[in-house]
């Protein structure tokens, strides 16, 4: 069979077919690269975004809020991530069901809950900040439409110790009262906004040179606050309060050299780890908030004014009319009746009627300079929340009984926190300046950033004035002195007790039956390291400040000054028999931070050993190394032994033993 | 015709030859094919099996992540209540009730200097 010619194909028809197969086949082409160029040229920047956006994010991650801490270092708030429950109420599939799974595990009612999961809102809180068991109980149920995020939560791990200083936070972490208030925005921090980019899921995606962040802290704040000191003082105080029976109580201890504030203590104490609104009447610092009239205490101003301005002279004596002064129709009573005082004598022994001559002597306008120079009248500028200013009347307005009843602190209302730093102005030696509260701005490792310093201080009284005052304060912690419960053994202090009518707001006369107890001073006398102001509301029982206040003061000093590095002095007369003498170190220096060389004994001073119950052959080998004589009678073991175990050693002590068979 | 035939015609030889070139060259393009296909299937298998790799170990870092993140959650608790067993108060309660201990007497304390 011949084959067909191949040239025979290649004829009009085909070559037409081929030409239009080849203008088609570019013309796709052309198409396909003019599509792409106007993707990927022209639209190109829209395109980018559309691809940003659905794989690139902004993931926003909330920093920790700042740390609290006290002078030293001890933490004393902090935030942890807790657990929120929230529902999806479109995937919520039955209410009810997941309502009584949920109510014993929050503990709230079935009812209020199944209302809400049955909502078909998108998100609805349905208890926030859970503990961790409650959050690992509801993640075990699996129920549908119950999802966790998680908060931060604030946390004070002393619990009430400087509770309203601390103040708390709410449930969105702002600061509501005390510290956590005012240095709000201090500690509220930055969020972390990190670019990242999202995986088909919509998840994070991190990168080995793009790591995810970390939450952290931005700032902390460490206060002047000493925790040891504040517990103490809080301690102290509620004892006092409790043996008194009385209505309320504060505390301020104050670093005179450095108006640093070492402890602000409330009576009733708050938590702030339960800052509940059922707790609302103990969230208040009353150190900075209550005034009251000072009573007495106020006589250490009122000399020192009159001393400074030259009314008056340490050497001359007022006549206190036996006890009852008449100021236009008002009687001024003292309390034990008093005829010729020295000036000191009037502080020691606390004469009104001797206050009130100098004050009329001094006149108004000065002592109201003076009274303002101390800080009483206006806020000390601690930055705090809610400070009240005290109640000093314009001088142009008092009356002659005024003046006389400012001379011992009545008609003059004063915060704890001013009355403490116008006894440290007198403590440093007459300067005067603005209390500190927080110390040091410091990073989420603890390290100091920045450092707090208060305003200018000024000088308000000469030193010899301050000497001459001290002097006289020191007195009044002395035999014979009204606040003689005040000074620890060992130590010097200098004081002043007050005890103040209260005024009843029904009545608007000062009530027979309400006191207020004040002890305020500094210690040691010679070289004050501590400034302190107690007071005692409507205490029972007793009323009198040097009674009430000044024990409460000696039980904090004497804790807080062998703390502080301040040892008693060994001349004192109730050593224990035991003080044995070291040899000193080379510079004659002591302290925590100092070793002793020896310890040897100085005598034989030691005190009994308790041989009761012991066979004669025993008690005497036992008594032996002490080198005391031994008698006994009976026979047996140790019945009874005459000094008592414990009982100090004399060179002369003989100790008797009394044997028993039958024991 | 016959001229055409006769020029068109090859030699037997020639045509035998030219028949063993054609099915070799089509063996040779059906291996190449062949391998071709295979390389093809096993490079798609890879990049399928890196894929998964891919996946699974997002899903792996994913929860190396989350585990971090917990545990950085629980160092901070510990440090919580680390400071919470250094609170004043609940070593004095501790002492006491637990140890017996109680604050030393006035003639119990003993000066060094």
């Amino acid at each position: 069979m011949d084959k067909p010619n191949a040239g025979s194909f290649q004829n009009t028809r085909y070559w037409i077919c081929c030409a239009f197969l080849r203008i088609v086949v570019v013309a796709a082409f052309i198409l396909i690269i003019g599509k792409a160029f106007y993707l990927q040229v022209v639209e190109h920047p829209v395109w980018l975004e559309r691809s940003r956006a659905q794989a690139e994010a902004k993931l926003n991650v909330p920093s920790y809020r700042g740390s609290i801490y006290d002078n030293r270092g001890r933490l004393m708030a902090f935030s942890v991530p807790q657990a929120s429950l929230f529902a999806d109420g479109k995937y919520v599939k039955d209410p009810k069901r997941a309502a009584s799974r949920l109510a014993p595990i929050i503990g709230e009612p079935v009812d209020g809950l199944e209302e809400r999961l049955a909502s078909e809102r998108r998100f609805i809180w349905i208890k926030r900040q859970l503990t961790d068991q409650q959050a690992m109980a509801v993640e075990s149920l699996k129920e549908s439409g119950l999802y966790t995020t998680n908060e931060y939560r604030r946390f004070y791990p002393f619990r009430q110790v400087a509770g309203q200083v601390l103040g708390f936070v709410g449930l969105d972490g702002k600061g509501l009262e005390g510290v956590e208030k005012a240095y709000d925005s201090l500690l509220a921090g930055k969020d972390i906004v990190k670019d990242c980019l999202r995986d088909g899921l919509r998840r994070g995606l991190w990168l080995r040179n793009s790591p995810p962040p970390e939450p952290g802290e931005d700032s902390g704040l460490r206060l002047t606050l000493d925790a040891y000191l504040q517990y103490v003082s809080e301690t102290e105080l509620e004892k006092g309060v409790t043996k008194y029976n009385a209505k309320a109580g504060e505390v301020v201890i104050v670093d005179p050299r450095t108006f640093e504030i070492l402890a602000m203590a409330n009576w009733p104490l708050f938590d702030p780890n339960h800052s509940g609104k059922k707790n609302a009447h103990l969230w208040r610092n009353r150190t900075i908030t209550d005034s009251f009239e000072p009573g007495s205490t106020f006589k250490v101003f009122l000399v020192t004014a009159a001393l400074e301005e030259g009314a008056i002279k340490t050497s001359e004596r007022i006549f206190c009319e036996n006890g009852k002064f008449r100021v236009a129709s008002h009687t001024i009573n003292d309390v034990h009746p008093y005829g010729w005082l020295t000036i000191p004598e009037v502080i020691k022994f606390s004469s009104n009627i001797a206050a009130s001559k100098i004050a009329l002597g001094l006149g108004s306008e000065k002592y109201a300079n003076y009274i303002h120079s101390f800080g009483f009248g206006v806020a000390t500028g601690i930055s705090l929340p809610g400070e009240a200013k005290g109640l000093v009347r314009p001088w142009e307005k008092w009356r002659p009984m005024d003046l006389a009843a400012t001379g011992f602190g009545q008609a003059i209302g004063v915060t704890a926190l001013q009355l403490t730093m116008a006894v440290a102005a007198i403590a440093n030696g007459g300067v005067y300046g603005q209390p500190l509260i927080a110390k040091q701005v410091v990073d989420s490792e603890g390290e100091p950033v920045r450092q707090f310093t208060g305003t200018a201080t000024r000088r308000i009284i000469q030193k010899k004035t301050a000497e001459k005052i001290r002097d006289m304060m020191q007195s009044v912690t002395e035999e014979g002195g009204t606040g003689i419960q005040a000074a620890p053994p060992g130590y010097s202090a200098a004081g002043k007790t007050g005890t103040a009518q209260v005024l009843d707001p029904e009545t608007g006369r000062y009530a027979t039956n309400k006191f207020t107890s004040i002890f305020t001073g500094y210690i040691p006398a010679s070289d004050p390291r501590l400034v302190m102001t107690v007071v005692i509301h409507e205490p029972h029982g007793a009323i009198y400040g040097g009674v009430v206040a000044g024990p409460i003061f000696r039980s904090i000093a004497a804790k807080a000054l062998p703390y502080l590095g301040v040892f008693p002095s060994s001349e004192h007369p109730e050593s224990s028999p035991g003080l044995r003498l070291v040899s000193r170190t080379n510079d004659g220096e002591s302290g925590p931070s100092r070793i002793p060389h020896s310890v040897d004994r100085v005598d034989q001073s030691g005190v009994v050993p308790d041989v009761t119950g012991l066979s004669l052959k025993l008690a005497l080998l036992k008594l032996a190394p002490f080198g005391v004589r031994t008698e006994f009678t009976g026979s047996g073991k140790v019945i009874m032994q005459q000094p008592s175990g414990g009982t100090p050693l004399r060179p002369d002590t003989v100790v008797e033993l009394v044997l028993n068979e039958n024991n | 015709m016959q001229e055409q035939t006769t020029k068109q015609s090859p030699t037997p030889d020639a045509d035998h030859l030219q028949g063993s070139r054609r099915p070799r060259s089509m063996r040779s393009w059906l291996v190449y094919s062949g391998m071709l296909g295979v390389l093809f299937i096993l490079f798609a298998t890879l990049n399928v099996w890196l894929h998964i790799q891919y996946i699974q170990d997002g899903y792996r870092l994913a929860g190396l992540q989350s585990e971090h993140e917990q545990l950085l959650a629980v160092q901070r608790k510990l440090r919580l209540e680390w400071s919470q067993l250094s609170d004043p108060s609940y070593l004095e309660k501790l002492g006491r009730e637990k140890f017996g201990l109680a604050a030393p007497r006035r003639d119990q304390k003993v000066l060094i200097r």
